[in-house]
């Protein structure tokens, strides 16, 4: 694997998280989920290098799927600001892998799916075959605006026969570092639509939309646009029905967070009785 | 820092005064409160008017200041410790969290970070920089030789972590050799040395960054409108003298001042490492003391990026014309922003912006 892996906690910055929300999610939420994935036998590792997904290609090129957005030769100038790769790891060899990346939409999200802009770091490099049409309405709203593109998903496959969560805990974690390390206003996927029950309970999505059609090469498919706000995400973030880990949660209860909320709302409300003092 | 006078009771009265307004937030009607003593009676056992001193009443002043993280208060009395040093070889360990605690962490920084968030040290993470960084905590270490080291994060550290640790610096009485402020941005790190107490604490006291303290954009829906759609006056003053990317920046300020403007433009600067804010108007809703500072240094980056974005499009284009729907966390707006290219001395690059608040911001419930 690449040298650039290191530990989630490591990676994981929080300076894109409201103040009043950042000790809740780096002091309980994060390490909550880093127990939950000890429990399972698994470490959590960040990598910002695209390499990372072509070296998961060449361990499982039957399952692995390098995308567009997830093709380092497509992408040469990926970085740290837009792009992060989370990587489950058993006894040192990945077990799940997912990535993420921040892309600018300046007209509107149908028009930089349609033009390939969202895909491609430049457009002309898309091959004349490929034609992509979105009829999705909500790609209409979503504009001028930072998304994040969720995709490249992975699982060993010994993995989710053996152990359902990863899959789970993979999202959460993707979820997680999305929302605390950039900042953007929507978080996209394109999904099969057989996929599309996970939307809810497993991506965090606000709502799915069918629509967005793919001609790749001789292939066609149908994909459907999942779609989440980042309040969405922030939300979700603290609710302990979402993360849903039971008992790796510690116990981590729907009180809990809102009383740690209030707290911090209180703080923040004794903050600025202080700031209009002085 | 100053000579020390002779006697418990004189030392009792310095350790207390060192801990009272104006050097901390803490009155004396609070400490009386927190002990059990009335106020009455702790001035006496200070200024002497009472024979001896209580024990237990001390004893229950060294619990209240314990409780805020200073253990110092008996060692400055007595030159005794009773509830221990926190000792890393030999450095003394402290943390000042989120809600404005100073804790001691007498098995050093990682420790005590790891303990917090239930991790131990086969979870591999480094846990000092996680603290400063994720948790927005400030480090302090007092060093054996003297030395004191105080590590924060620029944009993550707490006002109210800030605050304490100058009030916990405030306190002192024990002199230090140097006192050095650590501050992070990014992976950098940059070091600043204090000669007293004062300013260091004054530091401290202030917001790490020159950021909005909570208000964040939570969802930003902009459209690019033509130029055409533009009604308020003072746009339509600064786009009658404007020329093109070659316009002079002052005959351009110039005319928005003449057309009434003065509160709603803002002037930004090109540079290497982005957009710096040279002068904001007061119509815009952020902390003037933003001016003369790097965008970059918002705390509201998911604003930067847009602006920052929209602003890379003038060289080329030399005119955009938006109107941005923000939803942030405290609050609502609606703007038409006009923003103009323009040069100076020395072919500096400018952006220009002029403001329509046409929705004024509403309040909004905290979530």
């Amino acid at each position: 694997m690449t040298t650039d892996l290191r530990h989630f906690l490591d990676a994981l910055t929080c300076n894109a998280l409201p103040a009043v929300e950042r000790p809740v999610v780096a002091g309980r939420i994060a390490p909550a989920l880093v127990r939950a994935a000890r429990d399972a036998d698994l470490v959590p590792m960040v990598s910002h290098d695209l390499e990372t997904l072509v070296r998961i290609k060449a361990i499982d090129p039957e399952r692995a799927f390098l995308s567009q957005l997830s093709n380092p030769v497509l992408h040469p100038d990926a970085n740290p600001r837009d792009t992060a790769i989370v990587v489950l790891m058993r006894d040192g060899q990945p077990i799940a892998s997912g990535s993420l990346r921040l892309r600018w939409v300046e007209t509107d999200l149908r028009d930089a799916i349609e033009t390939k802009s969202l895909f491609y770091a430049d457009p002309v490099q898309a091959p004349e075959s490929e034609l992509l049409v979105c009829r999705a309405a909500k790609a209409r709203d979503i504009r001028a605006c930072h998304v994040i593109v969720a995709g490249a998903l992975w699982v060993a496959k010994s993995s989710t026969s053996v152990d359902s969560r990863v899959i789970k805990l993979l999202v959460r974690f993707l979820n997680l570092i999305a929302t605390a390390n950039y900042h953007w206003s929507f978080c996209v996927s394109f999904s099969l639509p057989p996929l599309m029950r996970q939307a809810f309970p497993i991506y965090g999505a606000d709502g799915v939309e069918h629509g967005v059609h793919m001609d790749i090469g001789n292939r066609r498919v149908e994909t459907v646009l999942v779609h989440a706000s980042r309040a969405r995400f922030l939300d979700n973030l603290l609710s302990p029905a979402y993360l849903d880990l039971g008992t790796d949660l510690d116990g981590l209860t729907d009180d809990d967070v809102a009383r740690a909320r209030q707290a911090a709302a209180e703080l923040r409300l004794r903050r600025m009785q202080l700031d209009a003092m002085h | 820092m100053s000579s020390r006078p002779r006697g418990p009771r004189a030392l009792l009265d310095q350790a207390i005064a060192r801990r009272l307004l104006p050097n901390t937030e803490l009155t004396m009607k609070a400490l009386a409160k927190a002990a059990g003593y009335s106020e009455a009676t702790i001035r006496r056992a200070r200024n002497g008017g009472t024979e001896h001193i209580d024990a237990e009443m001390l004893f229950a002043l060294s619990e209240v200041f314990a409780a805020r993280g200073d253990h110092d208060f008996l060692v400055e009395i007595f030159g005794i410790s009773v509830t221990g040093p926190a000792v890393e070889g030999g450095d003394l360990c402290y943390w000042v969290t989120e809600d404005g605690t100073v804790n001691a962490a007498p098995f050093g920084h990682a420790r005590f970070v790891r303990d917090a968030l239930r991790l131990g040290p086969e979870d591999g993470f480094d846990a000092i920089a996680y603290g400063i960084r994720a948790m927005g905590w400030i480090e302090i270490t007092v060093r054996a030789d003297g030395r004191l080291t105080l590590r924060r994060h620029l944009i993550t550290a707490s006002p109210e972590a800030g605050r304490r640790a100058a009030e916990w610096l405030t306190s002192q009485s024990r002199a230090f050799s140097a006192i050095d402020i650590h501050s992070q941005q990014g992976d950098q790190w940059t070091r600043r040395r204090y000669d007293t107490i004062r300013a260091a604490a004054q530091a401290l006291s202030l917001p790490a960054g020159p950021a909005i303290t909570d208000h964040l954009s939570v969802h930003i829906i902009t459209q690019r409108l033509s130029l055409d759609q533009v009604t308020d006056p003072v746009q339509i003053a600064a786009l009658r003298e404007w020329t093109g990317p070659d316009t002079d920046v002052d005959v351009l300020l110039r005319a928005i001042a003449a057309a009434g403007g003065s509160a709603n433009y803002s002037l930004l600067r090109k540079e290497e490492e982005g957009y710096r804010l040279l002068t904001l108007g007061a119509a815009n809703r952020m902390r003037h003391d933003l001016a003369g500072r790097s965008l970059r240094l918002l705390r509201d980056q998911n604003y930067v990026d847009l602006v920052e974005h929209q602003f890379d499009t003038l060289p080329a284009e030399g005119a955009r014309f938006d109107d941005l729907d923000i939803h942030a966390t405290t609050d609502r707006g609606g703007y038409r922003r006009l923003a103009l290219s323009a040069s100076g001395p020395g072919g500096d690059r400018y952006a220009v912006t002029i403001t329509d608040i046409y929705r004024k911001p509403q309040r909004a419930v905290i979530q």
